[in-house]
């Protein structure tokens, strides 16, 4: 029997592995992670030790194959000097917006991550996972995507009204935040991270039209995967974030994307079919309506489709469509269930 | 026809040009109103439609602001606004987006809409809408992990009202009409033209 670690490098080697591996969504949530062990949400930014063993412990119980862990756009405004407020069980948030005019973001310095103790503590937690459990499970590492970040910079309304009014604005704002998650990837590969997990619902089909997408956002996903391959020797995971289907073919041909991650509104036998045989998929299963709310039968129904339509000959990452909290019966039915139909060869 | 494409375009300068300019010609405000509303209509159809987009709702829902700000001062009392709401992003959440574009959007078709901001713990939801008089709770969310706080409102709400409970209406990424459904909301809506059908029907 593999080690979860050496199931997902099967998986990316184009290999068959001997189950269909799990990535169960959770460890990115931080309302998920620390609650798990008692304890803040803003110890998962605040606290690198307790974010370890909380992720430690969440991986021991339910024996997935994939941890994500990392950073939320939500805290990248302190590299660039602005006051990101953490309060006692809520999400870190920005206060107001860093930039205001395109002056400011012209004169803006990113400070490095080593020296913003929110982002040494994250990059803590990932170098102690790494160092613990590295040897059995896959540990990814979450920068955040470009846009995500941004719009955290100036407002997500300023931002994306500007990208219709104002793209020398949105040109400067993005190249300063791709620059800023460029450098968070290359510390998260110095900390010996292999997978690099890039999401970026502000980017999303639900939010961008096709020809903003492709003009705007797709260059500068591209520019990041580009740097974190030259970076070091890492795979790439790129999470689109949800509505699909309208940029699927700009998707399609981002170059230096080992894994597509998508949301379960997407069918992924039609992926398949337009990604190819050789594209590592992952993702698939509804977190929303069937991990939140339904019962291990839906989930079951869910599982064997995604497994049917894109994992029948290896190639696939079972896991929620984007991360999340998952009450604890359904995640344990997911894992148990993954690994009930996604043994190889697969029968479903 | 000018004023209407002016909110459609998202064009702040035309529309409060245009506004100005139909109020001297003697336009009653309800008739704005009725203009505005009537370009939303085709804001909403085209967002429906993939025609629009988000940046563009955000840039005629700007238009509608513009418009109601000066409009604003002339309504003494209007027939359309007799319906209350609040609304807010619930507790844990601070995205407000979605929050707010259904809020022009109901503005601009007449509601009276008394907007809570984001963090919105349930309690405050409840209390608002007491004091407000409001018919209607409308609680947006983005994230999952905010979904117990809005089985909280409506717990909180069907212990506080015995008769005339407010109606809760839930939106945003995060919820489905499953969630909807096994909470016990009024209605689950996919945007503000979903929510403003569900109102005409419920409330008039």
């Amino acid at each position: 029997m593999m080690t979860s670690k050496e199931r997902v490098e099967s998986v990316m080697a184009g290999e068959i592995p001997d189950f269909v591996p799990v990535e169960p969504g959770v460890t990115l949530e931080p309302n998920f992670v620390m609650k798990y062990i008692g304890e803040d949400v803003d110890q998962y930014f605040r606290n690198s030790k307790k974010c370890f063993m909380a992720i430690k412990k969440i991986y021991k119980d339910f024996n997935f194959d994939m941890i994500l862990a990392g950073f939320s756009a939500l805290i990248y405004p302190e590299l660039f000097g602005g006051k990101v407020c953490y309060k006692k069980n809520k999400m870190p948030h920005v206060e107001k917006p860093v930039f205001k005019g395109i002056e400011e973001v012209e004169k803006a310095e990113i400070k490095s991550p080593d020296e913003v103790p929110v982002f040494k503590s994250v990059l803590e937690s990932l170098k102690m996972l790494v160092d613990d459990i590295g040897n059995e499970v896959a540990v990814s590492g979450c920068t955040s995507g470009t846009f995500s970040v941004a719009s955290q910079l100036v407002g997500v309304e300023r931002f994306l009204k500007s990208l219709r009014t104002d793209l020398e604005f949105v040109s400067k704002v993005t190249k300063i935040s791709g620059e800023a998650i460029v450098e968070v990837g290359k510390k998260i590969i110095d900390v010996g991270v292999k997978y690099i997990y890039y999401p970026d619902a502000i980017s999303s089909g639900s939010i961008l039209s096709p020809s903003q997408y492709e003009q705007v956002a797709k260059p500068l996903h591209s520019m990041f995967f580009k740097k974190m391959k030259e970076a070091g020797d890492v795979y790439t995971i790129y999470h689109p974030c949800g509505s699909e289907y309208p940029l699927l073919c700009e998707i399609k041909n981002i170059n230096n994307v080992d894994v597509f991650h998508f949301s379960e509104n997407v069918d992924f036998s039609v992926l398949r079919k337009i990604f190819g045989p050789t594209k590592v998929l992952m993702g698939g299963v509804d977190i929303k309506r069937t991990l939140c709310l339904g019962n291990s039968a839906e989930i079951e129904t869910e599982v064997r489709k995604v497994i049917t339509g894109a994992g029948k000959y290896g190639r696939l990452i079972l896991a929620p469509g984007c991360s999340g909290e998952i009450p604890i019966n359904n995640l344990r039915s997911f894992i148990e269930i993954s690994r009930k139909l996604g043994k190889y060869p697969v029968v479903v | 026809m000018l004023f209407r494409n002016s909110i459609v375009a998202g064009d702040v300068d035309k529309t409060i040009n245009t506004t100005k300019k139909l109020l001297t010609m003697g336009v009653t405000p309800n008739k704005i109103l009725d203009l505005v509303s009537e370009a939303m209509d085709e804001v909403g159809y085209r967002f429906e439609s993939n025609i629009y987009f988000v940046s563009d709702v955000l840039l005629s829902a700007d238009a509608v602001n513009s418009c109601l700000e000066i409009v604003k001062p002339y309504f003494i009392s209007s027939e359309k606004s007799d319906i209350k709401i609040v609304i807010g992003t619930i507790q844990g959440d601070i995205h407000c987006l979605g929050k707010n574009i259904v809020k022009t959007f109901l503005m601009a078709k007449g509601y009276s809409v008394l907007d809570l901001g984001e963090d919105v713990p349930p309690e405050k939801f409840v209390t608002e809408a007491k004091n407000f008089g409001a018919e209607v709770i409308a609680i947006s969310s983005l994230m999952t992990t905010t979904r117990n706080f809005i089985e909280n409102v409506i717990k909180i709400v069907r212990e506080n009202f015995k008769e005339k409970a407010p109606k809760i209406v839930i939106g945003g990424a995060s919820v489905t009409q499953e969630f909807s459904d096994k909470i016990g909301a009024d209605k689950y809506c996919k945007g503000p033209e979903d929510m403003h059908k569900y109102l005409k029907l419920a409330l008039r």
